[in-house]
């Protein structure tokens, strides 16, 4: 079957038919011979361990061992992984004939895309040793992060609550329905997730700015040269982010308590009235902001000094040669130098500020209450009210929707961020 | 003239005294504000437990009583709870290592189909809300039988770590020449060789740093560890204080402290004394 003058067409359709029959027809036979048996133990999996699993995964009625609709969901959803994965290796494999056969006709040694590929790799363990490294890390993330976010997805799909709660009753598909009952204007529940988005947004942006204020202050206060005890300074500074994060939010739960809490008795000595910090709605949201603030801080500080450390002593001369004052010198260098340097880790801790569960979740748990049906509270972030919505009132399929949501919305803020500093086009030009 | 200039030597001399007087003013005041919610835990683990815990910083019958109680009482077990989150810990951190450090590798020394999709895809994962995942998680681990085991949170805590880790420790990889593995594969090193006997040992401040992370991220995990561990001999140490806050509180409140130090004290150290390490780690790919 080998022919000494492939012709490209004839190799890639050989190939769409069976996997490795375009290699064998290039004269590649142990390759061709390879990809066949992939090709064959794929056809064997789909039609034996894959086959009930990709059924459930359609009607998600009840088929074999699975009953439970969340297990026939889960296998139907890595069921679907393997054979998108067996496709994603059949077209490479068709390309890879059409390369080759166009290549040899060309009268080139390799293909195109080989010859950029260091010479150790032409060989076939030379092809397969990055596979080997990865293959660890990927096949656990596979497990742990990739399956399981899939099925948070599916789920916003479904109809999982109360009512269809396996293992005593089952979930079917329901389509965008979900989604439009959180975005129906004038619903209920629309009403609740713009509140909660307000604040989410709010809290993020808050926290972000005044830790970064806050971190600024206290370098430039550290790098002025009259100073002393620079040292002891800084430790002192670092120490809330050396603690636990969940100790210092319990701590602080404790500070701001209204029966026994330290803050109102500090309050009440100076001559002011004790605020009610989780009853009120405005209270409670200054306490989780003040909690957040004191925790952020010195993230934001190291990260501030390591860049004002970076800023060259010599313009700061040249600006005082010519007359510059302080003020000048730090709105016309210092921050404009200092913000091309922090801004892509500010915006990426604003993006994690957005999902910060721990500060709500631990020290207000959302609340305190406000009037309305959906159970968010004044401090709910989204994510704390999507958990409250799941483990509380077992709403999973809202509240996986609502967390498709959020995702969407980090996505689109975090893609923007990459393409301003720049990740993507570094990861292209090192290839 | 020369007057002059001594007058406005002196005005900007003691402009600059009065802006460092203000300057320290701050750093004090932020101190202050610092240490407060620090001190008072301490202060309130050595208050006794009956009485009102109050804010002063100096207990007025100052006792060992409460790190007695944790010890011995069987309802704050805080030894058991210290050894579980210390094994919980060290095995997950040490388990990242293992697993990412090699793909870590890969990313940065070869080049394969699919490399970039690959890097591209961990980073998504990471904008995802961990909570999407915690039903899916929870069913797998009941297939594998490790609901309410430690090895089950390990797994979730060092696979969950993956991408971040991929991410530190490539950035630190191409950061360190290449030609000093060319040199010794010229010499007849495998590949692998390169790896193991030249890269790691010179990437050894990464891999402290990771491995750092890694361990302090689960050290103090308070949600997936609630989902995964129901029995209360598991319990990690948020776990523990976690139940000591919501339990009737104002009098359990010394007790909690003295848990709370005993759970930061360590850590701080820790942190203080690699506080170089993990700030260059976490800002060298974006500081240049």
């Amino acid at each position: 079957m080998a022919t000494a003058n492939p012709h490209p067409q004839v190799a890639g359709i050989l190939s769409a038919l069976l996997a490795g029959a375009g290699q064998a027809y290039n004269g590649q036979r142990t390759k061709g011979i390879a990809y066949m048996a992939v090709e064959a133990v794929f056809l064997v999996l789909l039609f034996t361990v894959l086959r009930d699993p990709l059924y459930g995964l359609v009607t998600l009625n009840p088929v074999g061992r699975f009953v439970d609709s969340r297990h026939i969901l889960l296998a139907g959803i890595i069921a679907a992984f393997v054979v998108a994965i067996y496709a994603w290796f059949h077209i490479a494999n068709i390309v890879d004939a059409v390369r080759t056969a166009s290549s040899i006709r060309k009268r080139h040694a390799l293909p195109d895309d080989m010859q950029r590929i260091h010479p150790e790799y032409r060989t076939p363990a030379g092809t397969i040793a990055p596979y080997l490294y990865i293959a660890p890390s990927l096949l656990v993330a596979f497990f742990v992060i990739v399956i399981p976010l899939a099925f948070g997805i599916a789920l916003a799909f479904t109809n999982y609550n109360l009512y269809h709660c396996p293992p005593a009753g089952r979930f079917d598909w329901i389509g965008l329905e979900n989604f439009r009952r959180l975005l129906k204007p004038g619903s209920l529940w629309k009403d609740q997730l713009d509140m909660v988005l307000v604040w989410n947004i709010v809290y993020a942006l808050l926290g972000t700015v005044l830790a970064f204020l806050c971190g600024l202050a206290l370098s430039l206060m550290l790098e002025n040269r009259h100073i002393r005890f620079k040292g002891a300074f800084r430790t002192i500074l670092m120490l809330p982010w050396a603690v636990p994060a969940t100790v210092s939010i319990m701590v602080f739960f404790g500070l701001f308590n209204t029966t026994f809490g330290p803050i109102n008795e500090i309050l009440k000595n100076i001559g002011l009235k004790a605020v009610p910090w989780f009853q009120d709605r405005t209270w409670a949201r200054v306490s989780v902001v003040l909690t957040h603030v004191w925790i952020s801080t010195p993230f934001n500080l190291s990260v501030i000094s390591a860049a004002l450390q970076s800023i060259p002593e010599e313009i700061y001369e040249a600006a005082t040669v010519d007359g510059a004052s302080p003020w000048q010198s730090f709105s016309k260098i210092t921050f404009p130098l200092l913000m091309s340097v922090v801004a892509p880790i500010l915006v990426l801790t604003l993006a994690g500020n957005f999902n910060n569960f721990g500060i709500i979740y631990l020290l207000t748990g959302g609340g305190p209450a406000v009037a309305g049906s959906k159970g968010a509270g004044a401090t709910d972030i989204l994510m704390t009210w999507v958990y409250d919505l799941g483990f509380q009132q077992l709403q999973w399929s809202i509240a996986s929707a609502l967390a498709v949501l959020v995702f969407i919305f980090v996505v689109v803020f975090s893609l923007i961020n990459f393409r301003l500093s720049g990740v993507l086009r570094q990861l292209r030009e090192e290839e | 003239m020369s007057a002059n200039t001594a007058t406005g030597k002196n005005a900007r001399k003691a402009k600059r005294t009065v802006g460092t007087v203000l300057i320290y003013a701050g750093l004090i005041i932020a101190c202050i504000i610092v240490l407060y919610p620090l001190l008072w835990v301490l202060s309130c683990s050595f208050k006794p437990t009956a009485g009102l815990v109050g804010s002063s910083l100096i207990p007025s019958n100052p006792t060992l009583a409460n790190y007695r109680k944790i010890f011995t009482d069987p309802n704050v077990n805080f030894s058991r709870w210290f050894f579980n989150t210390l094994k919980i810990s060290v095995v997950s951190a040490l388990l990242t290592l293992v697993l990412t450090t090699p793909a870590a590798y890969a990313f940065s020394r070869m080049r394969f189909p699919g490399r970039r999709q690959t890097l591209i895809g961990f980073m998504i994962c990471q904008m995802f809300p961990g909570f999407m995942a915690i039903v899916a998680l929870y069913t797998l681990l009941g297939w594998a039988g490790l609901i309410d085991t430690h090895l089950g949170l390990i797994i979730l805590y060092a696979g969950g770590a993956i991408p971040f880790s991929i991410w530190l420790l490539k950035g630190y990889f191409d950061s360190v020449p290449v030609e000093i593995e060319e040199s010794a594969m010229i010499d007849g090193a495998t590949k692998f060789q390169a790896f193991t006997r030249i890269l790691l040992p010179l990437a050894k401040p990464i891999l402290y740093v990771v491995g750092l992370i890694n361990f302090l991220g689960p050290y103090a995990e308070y949600l997936l560890a609630q989902v995964v561990i129901t029995s209360g001999s598991k319990w990690t140490l948020a776990m523990g204080m976690r139940s000591l806050t919501v339990s009737q509180f104002a009098t359990d409140w010394p007790i909690f402290s003295a848990v709370s130090v005993l759970t930061a004290v360590p850590i701080v150290i820790v942190f203080l004394s690699a506080e170089k390490y993990i700030v260059s780690g976490l800002t060298r790919g974006a500081i240049k």
